[in-house]
């Protein structure tokens, strides 16, 4: 009865990629002309030194999408990639793929947006949670006006604030990259010291902004639930205040917060493409930047697939989770 | 009057919103009194000169007066938030009412539309549908391509909305007294929606704003007008900020972050004017 | 003999943007061991506001601003917040209204119970807490294995019942049960109502049944207050309020029941409700009251003993 329920859950989540990858296929085939196909030749034209890579991807292009061919061949031969995970090469890079370009920014992004919607979440709620107690200190209602004003400020704004202050004008942190120029890649301290010097910037900037959005969700949600039935009578009970906060409050409004923080942790690929460009961090927000400036049609097309995917996957996990956490709700649903 | 001022003196956020969105109107209006706004065209003036009694705002490396630009670009960047936004909560609106008024499949597949639509990171999509048709997009398009994902959070809000009042039962009343469907909508849900509608529309207008300025930075936005996203764009692009010429970037920042706070205390002000249970909890 | 709890004067208000709304007035009464107080009045009138106030659970807007509630002779504005805390449940206990959404959804019956426990100093081994609590739901009629299972997972009558076990589980002296049955079904109710008189009898609690229901108040209770406009505008024996209603109020609440064999919900009565912000001067019921006079415009009624044992707040009665 639950492994069907789960089943028909990655279902979903199968029908989700499948559909991700038709629209990757068919909607630049809507829009008439080519585009694929044109920038290949507008490029090819320009010769240079990829002039031989053009030709070749050219003629690999055209076989496997050759008009030759019907559609519904082209489009099965599309899904055939898709699954093992080839999206072609790089138009501008050729002949880097484009799935070796989005593997290696990956672990820049994630690491930077997981942190950071962690520490948001983490801070934000239970700033949220105490600013909506009534026991709690009073100089925490001054926190109210400068979170709700940093949080209608875009990221990247902030980002560039920051920049000035921190990285321009003290040079405390470095302005720009995701590590020294000339450091080399190991896994020693120095090197994981100068990554985190790196991200503190965006990451801070991002923090700032976010903990605003948590704060005042979790705080919406506590007023709501101290006004439910049951928290009444848990006073009535002559529950201790804090018994009352973690267990019957705490417990309860946490909830809506975990399904947010899960559709946060799904959209991190695609959460903070602007401070990554600001700051030139080496994510895929900043090669998604980079693949538009150039042009390159494939990278789009794999960077907006590994998205969806990655959301896909976070509503997955959501879902199989979130009966562990909400009694109410079980995977038996009718 | 004299109800409306005490009124405002308990919605501080309505009065701190409308009075930096009113500034923004006046510095508008002023700047185009006392600048030309053709100096907001690419070699109009000497480039990179750092704010000076000539030009308050400094110009740009591509010999822009500053000042200019944004007495130019901050309506532009407007006008995409608010056409934008109004399209948005127009479509929102009537899909919502139909949604809440008629129920059944309608209201599944409006509700569903909205919900996967809402999960779907917006800004991907714009980018998606912004390189299809890239390549000289005006403002109005832009403002557009922008409202093709704006009408998704005010379906969801409005329905909501409409379906609670309905609970609160004017329109039982209403029907009870032989009214038709539409008439019903129209005379007996409209007065009680209206303040809510008014805090989803800001709420819109803002969230256009944010995105068509994600799309401009991108450098995805109409690349000859001068509006706040693309005058970014230029500073990101001809690296601003390493090379020290703050004043390019600080004028534009300091307008975009004053155009966001005005417009959310305007949306919490009226969020507070249509649900005044908010105020006695917080 | 010694009243268990003593209410004098109680007042609360609610503070509003266009006034103070006065919710409870002036609300004086004495409950003996053991007794069993009805409280009736239409919605609006201030019967769960006073419920709240007693047990000092009042939240702002709200405010208590006089009077003195005193359980067991101790004065309870004397206790300080924990002193106040410790005599909830322990010594006042309340069954909530409804009780649909009155349990946490979040976690399991027996642990509702465990946090009452411990909360008010109780250390019970596992062992220990689960006879106590199977204990508990035998007496009021429900099967051990309910420890162990969600609130969502029960009926709204079962539900009901937890909660009266939750209630009774310190063996308190009052019972405050809030309109108990409201949400619940024609049959359930009358079920549920018996597990509380009976559970009430065992434990030897006065209880005050906060309710609309007069047919289930006449076969319930032992006597009956009426709230009006937050006014206790008469209290007496039952028996007393059916056959010999003094305050005009009450003699049309008595009056608009179908009839009093037959159970039967309160039913309106002419006029309308009153606003409590913009109460009409002098007596609050004479827009509505058929004896009115014109001393009623201008003079408010005080509470007076209008025969033995019998008090209305009413010039006439
Ligand atoms: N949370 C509150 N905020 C403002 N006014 C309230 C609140 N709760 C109750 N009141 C006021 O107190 C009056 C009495 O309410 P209540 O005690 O709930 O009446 P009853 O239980 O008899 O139906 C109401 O008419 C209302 O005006
Ligand atoms: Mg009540």
């Amino acid at each position: 009865m639950q492994m069907l329920a789960i089943l028909k859950r990655c279902g979903v989540f199968v029908v989700i990629v499948w559909l991700a990858a038709s629209l990757n296929f068919f909607l630049p085939k809507l829009s008439g002309q080519d585009p694929v196909r044109t920038k290949l030749l507008q490029q090819a034209q320009l010769g240079g030194y990829v002039q031989q890579g053009i030709d070749e991807m050219v003629k690999i292009y055209e076989v496997r999408f050759g008009l030759d061919r019907p559609l519904w061949q082209q489009y099965l031969s599309y899904l055939g990639d898709v699954v093992r995970g080839d999206f072609n090469f790089s138009i501008a890079n050729y002949p880097r793929t484009v799935w070796d370009m989005i593997s290696e920014s990956i672990p820049w992004t994630v690491g930077l947006l997981g942190m950071t919607t962690l520490l948001s979440f983490v801070i934000g709620t239970i700033l949220g949670a105490l600013l909506a107690w009534p026991r709690a200190p009073r100089w925490m209602a001054w926190l109210m006006p400068p979170l709700w004003a940093l949080h209608a400020i875009p990221f990247f704004l902030l980002g560039l604030i920051l920049m000035y202050l921190l990285a321009f004008q003290v040079q405390w942190l470095p302005i720009f990259g995701g590590y020294s120029m000339g450091a080399v890649p190991s896994l020693s301290i120095a090197f994981v010291l100068d990554i985190i010097r790196h991200a503190t910037l965006p990451a801070l900037s991002i923090i700032l902004v976010a903990v605003g959005g948590w704060a005042l969700s979790m705080r919406g949600m506590m007023v709501t639930t101290m006004g439910e039935d049951y928290v009444v009578f848990a006073e009535g009970k002559g529950l201790k205040s804090l018994t009352i906060f973690s267990r019957y409050c705490l417990r309860n409004a946490i909830l809506p917060q975990i399904t947010a923080l899960a559709l946060a942790l799904g959209q991190i690929l695609s959460g903070a493409v602007l401070v990554e460009v600001i700051f030139g961090y080496p994510g895929i927000g900043t090669l998604l930047f980079q693949a538009i400036r150039e042009n390159d049609h494939f990278l789009i097309q794999g960077i907006v697939f590994t998205v969806i995917v990655s959301l896909g996957l976070a509503t997955l996990i959501l879902d199989l989770v979130y009966p562990l956490l909400d009694p109410r709700i079980s995977y038996r649903r009718t | 009057m004299t109800g409306l001022l005490r009124y405002l003196r308990r919605n501080l956020s309505l009065v701190v919103g409308s009075s930096l969105l009113l500034f923004l109107v006046a510095f508008i209006v002023i700047g185009h009194f006392i600048v030309d706004v053709e100096d907001a065209r690419a070699l109009s003036v000497r480039p990179l000169q750092p704010p000076s009694w000539r030009y308050p705002f400094g110009t740009d490396r591509q010999g822009r007066d500053l000042l200019a630009v944004m007495v130019a670009g901050t309506p532009l960047t407007l006008q995409i938030g608010f056409i934008a936004g109004i399209l948005g909560v127009a479509i929102g609106t009537v899909l919502a009412f139909v949604a809440a008024y008629y129920r059944g499949w309608a209201d599944t597949i409006i509700r569903g539309i909205a919900d996967i639509g809402l999960t779907v990171p917006g800004l991907l999509v714009l980018i998606i549908i912004a390189v299809g048709i890239r390549g000289g997009l005006s403002v109005n398009q832009m403002a557009l391509v922008v409202a093709s994902l704006a009408w998704l959070n005010p379906t969801r809000t409005i329905r909501a909305q409409v379906l609670s009042l309905r609970e609160r039962g004017y329109v039982e009343i209403a029907r009870m007294s032989g009214m038709s469907g539409p008439a019903i909508i129209v005379l007996e849900l409209m007065p009680n929606l209206l303040p809510y509608l008014a805090a989803t529309l800001v709420n819109a207008v803002s969230s256009a704003i944010l995105a068509s300025i994600g799309l401009e930075v991108l450098g995805l936005g109409p690349i000859d007008a001068p509006t706040l996203g693309m005058t970014l764009y230029w500073v990101n692009f001809n690296a601003a900020m390493i090379n020290g010429w703050w004043w390019w970037w600080l004028a534009p920042t300091v307008i975009i972050v004053l155009v966001f706070l005005g417009l959310f205390f305007v949306t919490v002000g009226l969020d507070e004017y249509a649900n005044p249970r908010l105020r006695r909890s917080a | 003999m010694n009243a268990i709890l003593k209410v004098e004067g109680l007042k609360v208000e609610f503070e509003h943007p266009l006034g103070a709304v006065k919710a409870v007035d002036d609300v004086s009464f004495a409950l003996l061991p053991g007794e069993r107080l009805g409280l009736a009045g239409e919605s609006g009138s201030g019967k769960s506001t006073m419920a709240l106030s007693i047990l000092r659970m009042i939240k702002p807007p709200g405010r208590i601003t006089g009077g003195r509630v005193s359980l067991d002779g101790i004065e309870l504005s004397a206790l300080d917040h924990e002193g106040i805390r410790r005599l909830r449940l322990a010594g006042i206990a309340m069954v909530p209204q409804g009780s649909m959404n009155s349990l946490n959804p979040f976690i399991r019956i027996k642990a509702q119970f465990a946090d009452a426990f411990r909360d008010h100093g109780l250390k019970l081994t596992s062992a220990e807490l689960e006879t106590r609590v199977a204990e508990l739901l035998r007496t009021v009629g429900l099967p051990p294995h309910v420890a162990n299972l969600y609130p969502h997972e029960l009926s709204g009558g079962m539900k009901q019942r937890a909660c009266i076990a939750i209630a009774i589980c310190l063996r308190p002296k009052v019972i405050i049960a809030d309109e108990p049955t409201s949400a619940l079904d024609v049959v359930v109710q009358r079920q549920v109502m018996e597990t509380l008189a009976r559970v009430q009898r065992d434990l030897g609690c006065a209880i005050i049944l906060v309710g609309h229901d007069m047919g289930l108040m006449a076969q319930f209770v032992d006597r009956l207050g009426v709230m009006y406009a937050g006014r206790l505008v008469e209290l007496a024996p039952i028996a007393e309020i059916i056959t010999r209603p003094r305050h005009p109020y009450t003699q049309a609440l008595i009056s608009s029941l179908p009839s009093l064999e037959k159970r039967g919900a309160m039913q309106g009565i002419p006029g309308l409700a009153p606003l409590l912000r913009d109460l009409p001067p002098g007596c609050a019921f004479h827009p509505r009251c058929p004896q009115a006079q014109a001393r009623c415009h201008t003079e408010k009624p005080a509470v007076r003993e209008v025969a033995p044992n019998q008090q209305a707040a009413c010039h006439f009665a």
